[in-house]
């Protein structure tokens, strides 16, 4: 799982004519099964990010660093989340 | 979103629930969750020792967290089913998570201990592998149970897994299947007693608990369950509960307070007749039982139950 610090630093870029890095104005989605990363414009909620990604909120968990972020959750440029899928398999 | 109890910023909606926790109390709603079902259910008693079937995924790490923090003496068994590199990663998660805890974790490996393996086995059954899968596990999980002597194996099957399991059941009138689908299956002789007692948790609160405790678990699918129809009924009643919260925890506990009893005697009747197999001496109601047919037709070899 990726912490939003390391992200920033790697989420950088120069713009034409100026040395000094600027974060990247997107929010890294980090999608698992298979593991694949997308960029969503922010700020927007978890809520508004799942509807987006016509994800079921109640199929997924929403991971930032260690810790779990809300429906309500706001999420701002340069964040870095994991959708998680929660539904397993096995019915033995 | 604040915690009910203390107010504080939360970080798990459980809507069924109609709550919002913290990390601190959403962990200790799981803990009173798997406590109340044990004793609800009068699943473990004082000094019996569990073996928890441990998979390597959220639910069974979960579980077996949750029972020791309990105070529970439970020891774990891992399955090898040889499935790729989905079978090398869960043995990794699960014989990481026991030994980072000082945990005893038994394993048996299909394709060493047994001369097959999980897709063998579905190619020489010509059946979907989740079939060979299941069959496997409940053999073993019990007869390694009766081996060292545990009195209970603990399962890490969940809300989500259980009404999905009463949906097909339901869908499929099956009068014997309904009367076994309990959290408890008592023991009987050649039987350990088998309990769930993640049953009223959500596979979403397991998985939670798993992150916000730091447990490393095996998070990719097994990539052959893909599109089983476990997973098709899953995803119907996820949807019936983000429309209507609480909707999988009325048909499973509904069913269970008022309509499981109606089952029983199905369930009997099929349970009636067990002889010991000829094979490998399991309790069966046929000559061989399930498993070792299964052997047979994969060409594993035999030995005579001594």
């Amino acid at each position: 799982m990726s912490g939003s610090r390391s992200a920033r630093s790697r989420e950088t870029r120069s713009r034409p004519g100026e040395g000094r890095p600027v974060p990247l104005p997107v929010v890294k989605v980090v999608l698992r099964n298979p593991r694949r990363e997308l960029d969503m414009p922010g700020p927007l909620t978890v809520s508004a990010l799942l509807q987006r990604l016509e994800v079921n909120p109640e199929s997924v968990l929403v991971i930032q660093g260690d810790t779990l972020v809300t429906r309500d959750g706001r999420l701002d440029d340069a964040d870095v989340v994991e959708i998680r899928p929660v539904t397993s398999g096995g019915a033995a | 979103m604040k915690c009910r109890v203390c107010r504080e910023p939360a970080v798990i909606d459980v809507r069924r629930h109609n709550a919002a926790f913290c990390r601190d109390h959403f962990l200790r709603h799981c803990s009173e969750q798997v406590r109340r079902a044990i004793k609800d259910h009068d699943m473990i008693h004082p000094g019996e020792r569990i073996l928890v079937a441990v998979s390597g995924g959220k639910d069974s790490l979960a579980l077996w967290e949750l029972l020791v923090e309990l105070g529970y003496a439970a020891d774990g068994l891992y399955l090898g089913l040889g499935i790729g590199e989905y079978s090398e990663a869960s043995g990794h998660a699960a014989r990481t998570f026991a030994h980072a805890r000082g945990f005893k974790l038994h394993e048996v490996d299909l394709a060493a201990d047994f001369g097959y393996d999980i897709p063998d086995a579905a190619a020489a059954t010509h059946r979907a592998p989740c079939g060979a899968c299941g069959l496997s596990k409940r053999h073993l999980f019990n007869a390694v149970a009766v081996e060292h002597g545990y009195d209970v194996v603990a399962t890490g099957h969940n809300l989500d897994d259980e009404a999905a399991v009463l949906l097909g059941n339901v869908l499929r009138w099956e009068p014997g299947y309904l009367g076994r689908q309990h959290p408890v299956l008592p023991a009987r002789p050649g039987f350990v007693r088998k309990v769930k007692p993640l049953y009223r948790m959500g596979e979403r609160e397991t998985a939670a608990y798993c992150v916000l405790r730091g447990i490393d678990y095996q998070v990719e699918e097994c990539p052959m369950a893909e599109g089983n129809r476990h997973l098709g009924y899953k995803e119907v009643l996820d949807a019936l509960e983000e429309r209507s919260p609480g909707a999988k925890a009325s048909f499973l506990f509904g069913f269970l307070d008022r309509a499981h009893d109606r089952f029983t005697d199905d369930a009997d009747v099929e349970r009636e007749g067990l002889q010991a197999c000829m094979v490998c001496g399991s309790p069966t109601t046929g000559e061989v039982c399930a498993f070792c047919r299964l052997r047979e037709r994969v060409g594993s070899p035999v030995d005579d139950p001594g």
